[in-house]
């Protein structure tokens, strides 16, 4: 869709437009349609109508949006606003994750330096209002930190490891070669999970989540995360055995290696599970 | 820098803004993706916790305003510079007033009863020491309501006072009332 909004577009926009204070950061209505016709654009394809973008437009939080822009064009009051309303919760959300005064102050300040880009395009501008600003810098916290913490980490490893400490990995560690018709099996029974499902075993097996955690991060119920992990596991259980007895094992032969080979495949399922960490396009 | 998911899809997803196919997306991401599931643990772990912290405000400040209560009362009960005129013309604070109170008070043991006549006020034994008034103070101030014991029983009298029909009996008899 070319940007040529139709009526309704149009009187949706001016309603936002006065909604919301992007008269005061000065931002004309043309601008301000700009911006929300480039922001739905990210999401929506090109030959999306009129509808689908009037839908987008009225999820959208233009309050923080327009303040975002606000801050990217050098507004003062933007800036006071944005460090007076948000500095305190990132601080206090940081020491939260990182439960120390200095590093919490420190890594909260990092992010606004990263916001208003010391380097390149400011990171602010990847703020579309999809979710309210505040839980947009809550990710952005979160995902600073977890990327420190794995960078740490690795640090600490080498460390370890050159110092003749402890070993990266335990020397009797031995990689065994699972079975390769119960590799298949595993991985053809998990790629036919739909992704929720997928998420719940991951979340459950690996990343040894509680039941509440995941029906938090999922917005369902424990008991719901229970009963759907135990129906998913007995599925995925059902359907490896089947294709072990498809691939002309006896039903002796299937229990034999499923009881003794299904922990040295652990890890490969984990490989098979997690890929890369798909990156989108901001 | 490593190249992530779409925060601000997440933090939607988080706060239950999306649609079905933007869901999909998210939780397909999140099925492979272990960077982007801690993530969201993370903020979750942050909505929990801040929710946890307001509350506990609530409680916080009902028990502040109790604390302030029974502070300002204590304050007005003992240490309260209120000052009460007094018959005669002359001021006393409510802190004095009790201390006199307290002082005047035979440490005795007095209790209320009516109707009982047992034993009769001793001759010359007019609460001279103990005006009417003051034993109504003292009544109140020290209110056991016990019975009345046996008139037979020693260092025990019961007078009878102005506060109406009715009788007083000290357990402890205070030295000038001994028989």
């Amino acid at each position: 869709m070319a940007f040529d909004h139709s009526q309704a577009l149009d009187d949706c926009i001016t309603l936002l437009f006065q909604e919301s204070n992007a008269i005061e950061y000065g931002l004309s209505l043309a601008e301000f349609a700009r911006l929300l016709f480039d922001t739905a654009s990210k999401y929506l394809g090109p030959d999306t109508d009129a509808g689908e973008f009037l839908r987008l437009y009225r999820t959208l939080h233009i309050g923080d949006l327009v303040l975002m822009q606000a801050c990217a064009a050098g507004n003062a009051s933007a800036w006071e606003l944005l460090i007076h309303t948000y500095r305190p919760k990132l601080r206090q959300a940081a020491l939260m994750m990182t439960r120390d005064h200095d590093a919490a102050r420190e890594l909260a300040d990092s992010l606004f330096g990263e916001l208003f880009g010391a380097a390149g395009k400011p990171k602010l501008l990847s703020f579309t209002g999809r979710g309210s600003l505040e839980g947009w810098l809550k990710a952005t916290l979160a995902q600073s930190y977890i990327d420190r913490y794995r960078v740490e980490q690795r640090l600490i490893r080498l460390d370890d490891h050159k110092v003749g400490s402890r070993a990266i990995f335990p020397a009797s560690f031995e990689t065994e070669v699972a079975d390769s018709r119960l590799e298949r099996a595993v991985a053809g029974a998990l790629a036919e999970l739909g992704s929720s499902d997928r998420l719940l075993l991951t979340s459950y097996f690996f990343d040894r989540r509680t039941l509440a955690e995941i029906g938090r991060m999922i917005h369902v119920h424990e008991s719901t995360v229970s009963r759907r992990v135990r129906k998913v596991t007995k599925t995925v259980r059902k359907k490896v055995i089947r294709s072990l007895l498809e691939s002309g094992l006896d039903r002796r032969e299937v229990n034999e290696m499923i009881d003794s080979g299904a922990w040295r495949i652990s890890l490969d399922i984990e490989k098979l599970i997690y890929g890369r960490c798909e990156a989108v396009q901001e | 820098m490593p190249e992530h998911f779409d925060l601000n899809l997440l933090s939607a997803f988080a706060e239950q803004k999306l649609s079905g196919g933007e869901r999909e997306i998210v939780l397909r991401h999140l099925s492979n993706c272990r960077v982007c599931r801690d993530c969201l643990a993370m903020m979750d772990s942050l909505v929990q916790t801040s929710r946890k912290g307001r509350e506990a405000h609530p409680t916080i400040w009902i028990g502040g305003v109790a604390a302030a209560i029974c502070i300002l009362f204590l304050a007005t009960r003992f240490y309260a510079p209120a000052v009460r005129t007094r018959r005669d013309g002359s001021t006393t604070s409510i802190l004095q007033r009790t201390q006199e109170l307290r002082n005047r008070v035979p440490l005795a043991h007095i209790s209320l009863s009516a109707f009982d006549n047992r034993t009769s006020l001793p001759p010359g034994s007019d609460l001279s020491l103990s005006p009417p008034a003051s034993l109504r103070s003292v009544a109140l101030v020290n209110a056991s309501f016990v019975p009345v014991s046996s008139a037979t029983e020693p260092n025990r009298i019961t007078l009878k006072t102005a506060l109406g029909d009715r009788w007083i009996s000290v357990d402890t008899i205070p030295a000038r009332f001994e028989r």
